[in-house]
C-alpha cells in the first residue's frame, strides 16, 4: 500500500532517516531500493555519494573519469563543515585548473532524479553525485522545499517526528495526520 | 537456521536466499550484502556478500533489477561518534 504522506521518527542519534527507493535515470544505473538516507535541512542540495549504493571504488573512479571528460556535465566543489580554509583554497585552485580527478570534493550533476518514500515520490531535474565521498546520502532543501513539512513532538507517539507531504499531492490523510500528531 | 530476535547472522546467508525485510540483516556489520529483486517482485534475494564491493557486485547494477545495498558500519556502534554534515 502506498503512503499518502511521509512520517519518520527521529532516532536515538538525533537523526531523521528513511529507507527510500531512488533512480538517477541518466546515469544508466538500475533503481536503488530501500537505501538509507538522512534528512538534512542544513544542506542546500541533495548529495549522493555513489559509493553508498555499493558501487565498487574501481567502478566509481571509471564513472568519475567519464564525467570529468564530459563537458556537458556540470561540476562543482562542495565542502563539509570540518574542511579547513587551506583545503578549500587548494581545492578551488585545482577546480579552476580543471584538475577534476584530483578532487575528492567534486560533485557532478546528473539528471532525472526521483526519490520514493514508500509511495510518496519527489522528482528533480538533477542531483549532485560524488564518486569519492563515503558519507551519508543527504536529502537537502532542494527536495525538502517541495513539501509541506512539520517537525515536532507527536502527541500520539510521544517522540519527535518528521511529517511531510509534497505540495503537488496534498491530501486529506495528511491533513488528518497533522491534526492527529500536532493538533494542527 | 534459527533467527535470533528475527535477525540473521553472516553464516546464515547464501546467494539466492530470500530476504523479507532488510532489518533482518541489521546484526551483520562491516559486510556488503547486495539484495536484488525484479520490479514486479516484493521479495529481495541475496545477490552478493563481501567485505568489499567489486566487479562481481557491480554487475548487479546493470541487470535491470532493483538493487538494495546493505552495509552496517560497526563504527556506528561507538557512541561518541556522530556526523556533522
Amino acid at each position: 500500500m502506498k503512503n499518502k504522506y511521509i512520517l519518520l521518527e527521529m532516532n536515538q542519534r538525533n537523526e531523521i532517516r528513511a529507507d527510500v527507493n531512488m533512480t538517477i535515470k541518466n546515469m544508466e544505473l538500475t533503481e536503488i531500493g530501500s537505501v538509507n538516507v538522512k534528512i538534512d535541512t542544513g544542506c542546500p542540495y541533495t548529495s549522493i555519494p555513489i559509493l553508498k549504493f555499493g558501487i565498487s571504488s574501481t567502478k566509481a573512479q571509471q564513472m568519475k573519469q567519464r564525467d570529468c571528460a564530459d563537458d556537458r556535465i556540470r561540476k562543482e566543489i562542495s565542502f563539509g563543515v570540518n574542511d579547513a580554509k587551506e583545503k578549500r583554497d587548494a581545492d578551488k585552485e585545482k577546480f579552476r585548473a580543471g584538475k577534476y580527478m584530483e578532487l575528492k570534493s567534486i560533485t557532478f550533476q546528473h539528471g532525472d532524479f526521483e526519490i520514493d518514500f514508500g509511495g510518496v515520490c519527489i522528482s528533480k531535474d538533477h542531483v549532485k553525485v560524488s564518486y569519492d565521498r563515503t558519507g551519508n546520502i543527504l536529502i537537502g532543501m532542494d527536495v525538502l522545499s517541495q513539501m509541506d513539512i512539520h517537525i515536532g513532538k507527536s502527541k500520539v507517539l510521544g517522540k519527535t517526528v518528521f511529517l511531510a507531504c509534497p505540495y503537488v499531492s496534498m491530501n486529506q490523510e495528511y491533513v488528518e495526520a497533522l491534526n492527529m500528531h500536532f493538533d494542527i | 537456521m534459527a533467527l535470533v530476535n528475527n535477525k540473521y547472522t553472516l553464516e546464515d546467508l547464501y546467494i539466492g536466499m530470500e530476504i523479507i525485510d532488510k532489518d533482518q540483516l541489521s546484526g551483520i556489520y562491516d559486510t556488503w550484502i547486495m539484495l536484488v529483486k525484479k520490479n514486479s517482485s516484493d521479495v529481495y534475494t541475496v545477490g552478493f556478500i563481501g567485505k568489499e564491493t567489486n566487479e562481481e557486485s557491480d554487475k548487479l547494477f546493470m541487470q535491470g533489477s532493483v538493487v538494495c545495498p546493505v552495509y552496517n558500519d560497526s563504527i556506528e556502534l561507538e557512541g561518541d561518534i556522530y556526523y556533522e554534515e
